[in-house]
């Protein structure tokens, strides 16, 4: 009894565990860049939206974080479609700001939304 | 020739006192009357509408000016503005109709950013076309072509912002001839986030010496202004006269300024 008791508890542990864990998402399984950059010049959420927009120009691109506090921003692009850091450091100016360090990484920037 | 001279001031002073806060709906805020240097935010048109009621001892002023601003790049930007005006005359008559149309061109001349903090500098032309109804009393518009240069230049961070507007302006039809001097101190009081739900309050120096006249004029000019979203601000701010060179009866008690602006696209 006791053997079925522990049986249950773990088949519903591991039900339940599953249920609050979110399935891979479809862009996680593909092979991602993803791009930290400090960004000089952001002082309001307009200055945000401005950037925001011009990112947004760089095909394919997700998960657009920025960080007005923090002055940076992150996003991710397929590697087959990832920019050159001049062609994003251009977009930044565009948007009226200045590019300052440009991070790409195979794995995701931990940032604190 | 005494009448006649006392007849340009008070034009003067009635059409400056009924249109000089017109100018904000130039100001892309914050803040609220003084124009920002800062050309951000805009990619490509959009259309900003702001309505602005006036009251002042003598004169009841609702001011509803469509703008629409275009960016060429972040540096530069075109624009006009086409105003509705309701003027009422205390005891007197009641007018209403297109007022004048204005075209304006902004060039930002200088950018230094840092770590959350920009300073900028920019060059603004606004010329204003007497387009407005000058039959009828009162008249909507002057009826004088007006050239105004002004340099916008602005210190901001994201715990505060300075901004300076300082300009000429050349009027026609025996209107004066004046310089613009505006002061800005702007705080916002909610912590930065996007999309936006930004609370800012403003304290402003508005003030026009008029040359021909040699009289100041300044105002002090505290405001409020919310952010609902990316595209969507309130803001409510109180003209109160500091300095104000007019007779007696012309004086200013206070404005009240209560707008809105939407970015359509």
């Amino acid at each position: 009894m006791k053997t079925i008791i522990k049986f249950l508890s773990v088949v519903i542990l591991a039900i339940t565990v599953s249920g609050f864990t979110e399935p891979p998402h479809q862009d996680a399984l593909e092979n991602r860049t993803y791009v930290k950059l400090e960004v000089d010049g952001l002082t309001c959420p307009f200055c945000i939206y401005g950037l925001e927009k011009r990112l947004k120009e760089i095909p394919k691109i997700a998960d657009i974080y920025i960080d007005l506090d923090g002055g940076f921003a992150t996003f991710n692009v397929p590697s087959d479609a990832q920019p050159t850091e001049d062609e994003v450091r251009k977009l930044v100016k565009k948007a009226g700001f200045t590019a300052k360090k440009i991070v790409f990484s195979k794995e995701p920037f931990k940032t604190v939304r | 020739m005494l009448t006649r001279i006392c007849f340009k001031f008070y034009i003067t002073f009635l059409f400056y006192g009924i249109f000089f806060p017109v100018q904000s709906v130039l100001a892309q805020g914050p803040p609220i009357i003084t124009d920002s240097p800062l050309l951000i935010g805009l990619n490509g048109g959009s259309v900003r509408t702001f309505g602005q009621y006036t009251a002042k001892e003598n004169v009841d002023v609702f001011v509803f000016p469509v703008m629409v601003p275009y960016n060429f790049n972040s540096k530069f930007q075109i624009g006009g503005v086409l105003p509705f005006v309701q003027v009422d005359l205390a005891d007197g008559p009641s007018n209403s109709g297109v007022g004048d149309a204005q075209f304006f061109v902004k060039h930002e001349l200088f950018q230094k950013n840092g770590k959350g903090k920009t300073f900028r500098i920019t060059a603004k032309v606004v010329q204003t076309f007497p387009t407005g109804k000058t039959s009828g009393m009162p008249a909507l518009s002057p009826d004088a072509w007006q050239t105004e240069l002004d340099l916008l230049s602005g210190y901001v961070t994201t715990q505060y912002g300075v901004y300076l507007e300082t300009g000429y302006k050349a009027s026609g039809n025996n209107l004066s001839n004046s310089f613009i001097h505006n002061l800005a101190l702007v705080i916002p009081l909610l912590p930065p986030k996007y999309p936006p739900n930004q609370l800012n309050v403003s304290l402003e120096l508005n003030g026009r010496f008029d040359i021909d006249a040699k009289q100041n004029n300044l105002f002090i000019t505290p405001g409020i202004q919310w952010l609902v979203n990316q595209r969507l601000l309130f803001e409510s701010a109180v003209q109160l006269p500091l300095t104000e060179s007019v007779s007696k009866t012309q004086e200013t008690e206070f404005s009240i300024l209560l707008g809105t602006r939407l970015l359509i696209f």
